[in-house]
């Protein structure tokens, strides 16, 4: 096993190998009869382009022991660590004041050679120019760097796909000296060089690093008018600009040459406001506060990407080292909305409020007849205890009544008005363009959302005990939607108005103070949410709607509920009067695909509840937060990928004892069969299921090898069998606080001091996911994607303190 | 003061013109007319079925030929064949800009692109129905017009509608007065190349017919073959409908190196124990160039080919004859490290021959079968570059001996790497009737065609259901309509 494909099985990628029980091997880390290593292949000739392999150089190998090389994921990671410190001014004098920070976060990560640093500088402050005329500003800008950050998901680039495909004998130890004997700067060295790149040499040589700079800062003056009029005007922009070089070495994967590339992302958000306000005290019980104004407001988003996929000279990384012709992207999206609105507030003996709005929006993203669009909201509280006697208020000290109405609309996205051809990348010197694949919709309306809502909040025992609730339902109409269409019909979607979507829902706060006195105090809260959704409307010949997903299908159906995942499964018993309804069907021994989309899952929780505490004695306070999630589903395309290739504990069911099964907990199948060689197998597996015998359903037979079975059972597009209930519970957060008593701090200069522990995910249970943190989400095309968890880096725990002084 | 202030202020919302934007929504990065550049599109809609028939040969049409194996991930070998939507969807991407290219060539009076449109989209069409049966023809690309879901139209109605198709573009090609053509991949713009291309690729689909519709299939062989001045053809390997990839990313061949498709994946499969039976049997010295000697082999000293069977299961696949090191890979050198030495083979002359040879022994047209049959072996060595050994015409198993099967056994050879078209001819005339189902594979009957893609099931699901119903149900073991 020399990682090149010229060993016995080392063409593939998959641990279904001997059992690791110290037999010598010759492996990609043994020492070669030339003091070189199995894996260093390569000849020197590489250097000049050929893609020689010389084993001549190399020498023979030494075979070494054959053992387990450890969990590769808890070798290669380290103990991360942030460190935030923060200063802070502020002052202020008869004619107005000001504040100024500073922050700094320094984080370095688990994954090796990644990291993060930010400086944050906010100032603020205002000044009463004259009696009548106050200018306020506000600035703060953030600087954003990092050498490396890792690349998640599923590909050669992520170290944890790396490790999904891992070779159990491995150890990841072996890999840190990455470079092959001599080949410095050109070919890695690794256990496997058919697909996979050494981590050490992704994380060391393959980086990502990042450089951004952002402002957000506005200027505003208020001019009273009269004792009750008052003029707001503001101006304010949010700008940034990110800078990203990625740079890939020679012997990459996917960049055999290496890569560079500078991606540059232009960000400015301008704001334009003026406010004109009424405020007054009709008599002692009315009160009446109305405003009206205006907004414009322009964004721009500007992301420009220059690549080098070649490199001339290995290691310089700049465009001028190009080999061939560099390749560049762009989009600068822009758009704007326009606003003219009014809100005002009647307030009746400080107990009774009524708010009512409405605004007018203008976007130029919208076709010409309806980018205009209105949307007004009404809300009304009552404080009942303030109106009513209701006997003691050491009982019931608190209670107040609301409920609301309100719609909002909204825009979309720049340029979905028009059809387009697309310039696309030319081939050698020949420029391309294909026609756009959306059909728009010339027609578009905003999307409206109307919701009403009511509440409660109650307080009992001076405050003691006290509930808030509230009861929601949401409903969305217009929706902007992109409808698939089949590449048949020239497009693969239009862009329709559609659907009726509701949310519902009830969040829940309950507040306790078990214990409060001089030196000990108890809080404690519960916070309980539900949420019901349900697609009541599709467009008329819309029965389906996909808008996601990563391996399922995110498919909403007339019925269904928004976060219902489709995917493909098993072929089943279907008829459901046969005595092996829902069993699975095999052919030959093995299962088979059905390719019929259905429903597996849905990602949302049937409910959350989160229990923070915090326990307050003399000077030292113990906060903690449990937070537990009920049901929902999850895909782990990590747990299917990882199945077909060997790698997790359930793949060991049925393998022989010279195979690595059986497992401590897993039962051994216990079988033996010999093949058409007349070899005899103690490695078999005869699936849990029925087979097809004379047009009879009859329970299968047909014992196959364990990882012929494995293998085709979790094929990565076997859907149903890579779900889990997401259901956990995890401490999420502690701290132990410490505050310095004030009698200890000498002099004015510190005003407080105090040391916290801090310790995040510090326990997990998980009902049925065993692959890790059912939180994990999988990233795909820029966003993270619900449901599904695909070779995303662990959660992390953190432990850390801080110290807080104020002077 | 108070009241100029509110006047003021009054007058100043007044002109704050709401429905006026300083952004434009037009996007400043796309093309909104291209009238003056139709080859855009031509260069395009070349790149993307080319290149889809390049992959769809390697990694599917090659091992459903027979011609080669995988040693894991073998479930496509034992007829798990999943929906190929890729493929569906590549060759009607291309059909759709071919379609754009013709309108926009129609309105600018530019009937060289009009021509060169219609033998792109019948070569795409020919490989959809060949490997779907009936599918969506006459209505497609039609959602401008407010039909999302095009009708799946009959393969007989197809078959009669490409060769008209193919007929047009080759009377349009007659014509004098053509306007020069930019773009193009295949033939640099030579429009006597389309023009053979598109009468050879009419001979091929006619001949398709030979089973279900002889009459049509001699009548359209015969007439071309007859009338060579209204109807060229392919006339030597320099008329070859191939296509040579650029040395560099990301114009070269998909599947090598250069490209930077994994040596992994390409290790993944093997020449097939079936093709090297075949070649060895026949003596065949395109055995040495198509495939290496095993690593093992070498590595005694005594280097020869092994091929890897068809249709194992995985696990008993990767240990077959000893594993890896044990069986040949296609020659890694050619088609692998060399960024854009194996070309794109759409069609090649020595097909013509064996195609003409064909009608001429089944006496459609009055040629003389055996030197067709044997010109179209000399053609195909001198594509390979392999040199022909002087007693390989007369040698057993090739030696002419007016047989179908004589004639298919070459032409399959001739086929290899050509998209599905092996799979396809084995399909029509059962030769070679050595391929057969793996010992694993979990259909005894050898699959005749791909099931419609599950976007198709989805979104156009009434005519999708109607056609599937027409053909006898959507299974990868119902017979196309030319089969029957």
């Amino acid at each position: 096993m020399d990682g090149y494909g010229n060993g016995t099985y080392d063409g593939v990628d998959e641990s279904w190998g001997p059992l690791m029980d110290g037999r010598l091997i010759a492996q990609h880390d043994s020492p070669t009869s030339n003091g070189l290593r199995g894996g260093d292949v390569h000849g020197l000739d590489y250097i000049l382009g050929s893609s020689g392999v010389d084993l001549d150089r190399r020498g023979t190998i030494t075979p070494t022991p054959f053992v387990y090389g450890g969990n590769p994921a808890e070798e290669f990671m380290e103990t991360g660590r942030t460190l935030i410190n923060t200063v802070s001014f502020y002052g202020s004098n008869d004619n107005g004041n000001y504040r100024v920070s500073y922050t700094n976060l320094d984080n370095k990560g688990i994954v090796p050679n990644t990291d993060l640093r930010r400086n944050t500088i906010s100032a603020s402050g205002d000044y009463q120019i004259s009696d009548r005329l106050k200018i306020s500003s506000k600035i703060n800008y953030i600087r954003s760097d990092s050498d490396n950050r890792h690349v998640n998901g599923y590909g050669t680039e992520s170290v944890m796909y790396l490790f999904m495909w891992w070779g159990q004998q491995v150890n990841v130890n072996s890999l840190r000296n990455y470079w092959q004997d001599s080949l410095e700067g050109f070919q890695q060295y690794n256990y496997n060089y058919n697909y996979h790149d050494n981590p050490y040499f992704t994380m060391y040589e393959n980086t990502n690093a990042l450089a951004k700079d952002r402002i957000i800062g506005n200027l505003s003056a208020t001019y009273d008018i009269s004792d009750d009029f008052k003029l707001m005007v503001r101006g304010g922009r949010d700008f940034f600009s990110e800078y990203r070089t990625i740079k890939r070495a020679y012997s990459t994967q996917r960049f055999p040459n290496g890569q560079y590339r500078e991606d540059k992302i232009n960000f400015q958000e301008t704001n334009l406001d003026f406010l004109l306000t009424y405020d007054k005290d009709i008599n002692n019980k009315f009160h009446i506060n109305a405003n009206f104004g205006g907004n414009r407001m322009v964004q721009k988003n500007h992301f420009n990407s220059l690549m080098a996929n070649k490199l001339l000279i290995p290691g310089i990384y700049a465009f001028s080292n190009v080999d061939g012709s560099l390749v560049q992207r762009s989009s600068r999206p822009e758009k704007q909305i326009n606003s003219l609105y009014a809100f005002a507030q009647l307030g009746w003996n400080n107990s009774v409020y009524l708010d009512l709005t409405a605004r007018n929006d203008w976007s130029s993203t919208l076709p010409e007849q309806n980018n205009s669009y209105f949307y007004p909201s009404a809300s009304l509280s009552v404080v009942l205890s303030d109106l009513f006697d209701f006997g003691s208020q050491d009982i019931l000290s608190f209670a107040k009544l609301r409920g609301g109405w309100a719609q909002v609309g909204s825009d979309t996205d720049a340029y979905r008005l028009s059809e387009y051809y697309a310039l696309g990348t030319p081939v050698g010197d020949n420029p391309t363009a294909s026609p756009s694949n959306t059909l728009p919709n010339f027609d578009l309306k905003p999307e409206i959302q109307t919701s009403y809502e009511f509440g409660t909040d109650l307080r009992f025992f001076k405050n003691r005990l006290s509930l808030d609730a509230t009861y929601y339902n949401t409903v969305s109409k217009n929706q902007i939607l992109d409808i698939d269409l089949p590449i048949t019909s020239g497009k693969t979607a239009r862009t329709i108005n559609a659907g009726k979507i509701r949310n519902q829902g009830l969040e829940i706060m309950l507040g306790i103070t078990p214990v409060s006195n001089d030196d000990f105090n108890w809080n404690s809260s519960f916070n309980f949410g539900l949420n019901r959704n349900k697609v009541l409307e599709l467009a008329d010949d819309v029965e389906r709607y996909q808008y996601g997903g990563n391996g399922i299908s995110l498919i909403a159906e007339e019925g269904g509920s928004l976060g219902d995942m489709w995917g493909t499964g098993l072929v089943k018993v279907e008829d459901e009067n046969s005595p092996y309804y829902g069993e699975v069907i095999f052919n030959n021994g093995l299962v088979q695909q059905d390719n019929t989309l259905r429903k597996v899952g849905n990602f949302n929780p049937d409910f959350t509840l989160g229990w923070n505490n915090t326990i307050t004695y003399k000077n030292i306070s113990l906060n903690f937060l449990l937070d537990w999630r009920q049901g929902g589903e999850l895909l782990s395309r990590t747990r299917l990928i990882a199945a077909t290739s060997g790698n997790v504990v359930e793949t060991l069911w049925g393998r022989s004892p010279e195979y690595g099964g059986p497992h401590p907990g897993i039962a051994d199948s216990g079988l033996s069969y010999t093949d058409d060689n007349g070899v005899t197998w103690t490695d078999g597996v005869i699936g849990d299921g029925v087979m097809l015998q004379d047009g009879e359903y009859v329970p299968n037979n047909v014992i196959v090898a364990a990882n012929a079975y494995h293998n085709n059972r979790y094929r990565r597009d076997n859907d149903t069998e890579g779900i889990y209930d997401a259901t956990f519970i995890k401490l999420r957060e502690a701290r132990l606080t410490y505050d310095f008593p004030t009698r200890l701090l000498k002099g004015d200069d510190i005003k407080k001091l105090s040391f916290s522990l801090i310790g995040t995910n510090l326990w997990l249970w998980a009902k049925d996911f065993n692959h890790g943190d059912p939180e994990l989400l999988s990233f795909g095309g820029g966003s993270y994607v619900p449901g599904v968890e695909n070779a995303t880096v662990p959660t992390t725990r953190s432990l850390g303190f801080a110290i807080n002084v104020e002077f | 003061m108070k009241k100029i202030f509110l006047i003021a202020t009054v007058f100043a919302m007044a002109l704050w013109s709401c429905d006026k934007f300083d952004v434009s929504n037009d996007n400043p990065d796309v093309a909104l007319n291209i009238d003056k550049n139709p080859e855009l599109l031509l260069t395009n809609l070349q790149r993307t079925s080319i290149r889809e028939a390049v992959g769809g040969s390697w990694s599917e049409g090659n091992l459903m030929g027979q011609y080669g194996a995988r040693i894991v991930f073998t479930s496509f070998d034992l007829f798990d064949w999943g929906d190929q939507s890729g493929a569906w969807n590549n060759y009607y991407y291309a059909i759709r800009d071919a379609k754009e290219l013709e309108e926009l060539a129609n309105e600018n009076e530019l009937k060289s692109y009009v021509a060169v449109s219609k033998i792109m989209q019948t070569w795409a069409f020919s490989i959809l129905t060949d490997m779907w049966g009936d599918i969506p023809y006459s209505e497609v690309n039609l959602a401008g017009e407010e039909n999302y879901t095009p009708i799946y139209d009959e393969q007989e109605e197809i078959y009669s509608s490409m060769l008209s198709e193919l007929e047009a573009a080759n009377t349009i090609l007659a014509s004098s007065d053509l306007t020069q053509i930019k773009g193009d991949l295949l033939f640099d713009g030579d429009l006597d190349l389309w023009r053979k291309f598109a009468n050879s690729l009419r001979l091929r689909l006619a001949l398709r017919l030979s089973e279900v519709s002889p009459g049509t299939a001699s009548n359209v062989i015969a007439e071309i073959y007859e009338n060579p001045g209204r109807n060229p053809i392919m006339e030597s390997n320099d008329d070859n409908a191939a296509l040579t990839f650029l040395a560099a990313n990301p114009d070269a061949h998909p599947v090598t190196e250069e490209s930077v498709y994994r040596v992994g994946s390409y290790n993944e499969y093997r020449i097939s124990e079936h093709f090297v039976t075949m070649l060895e049997g026949l003596n065949d010295p395109r055995l040495e160039f198509f495939a290496d000697p095993t690593a093992n082999s070498v590595e005694e000293g005594i280097p020869e080919i092994v091929g890897m069977l068809n249709g194992v299961v995985d696990g008993p696949a990767y240990t077959y004859q000893g594993g890896d090191a044990f069986l040949s890979k296609f020659n890694i050198d050619y088609f692998y490290f060399q960024p854009n030495a194996n070309q794109a083979r759409l069609m090649l002359y020595s097909e013509v021959q064996f195609i003409l040879a064909e009608a001429a022994q089944r006496g459609w047209i009055t040629a003389d079968a055996q030197s067709l049959y044997e010109e179209g072996i000399v053609a195909n060595f001198e594509y390979w570059d392999v040199e022909l050994p002087a007693d390989y015409l007369t040698s057993p198993g090739v030696a002419y001996d007016n047989s179908l099967e004589t004639i298919m056994t070459q032409k399959y050879i001739n086929l290899f790497y050509t998209d599905y078209q092996g799979f396809i001819e084995y399909k029509r005339t059962g030769f070679p009737a050595t391929i057969e189902p793996g010992p694993d594979a979990f259909y005894d009957v050898y699959p005749s065609r791909f099931e419609y893609p599950s976007n198709e099931e989805s979104l156009n699901n009434a005519n999708y259901t109607e056609a599937a119903n027409r053909i006898g149900g959507d299974q990868i073991t119902t017979k196309v309509w030319w089969e029957n």
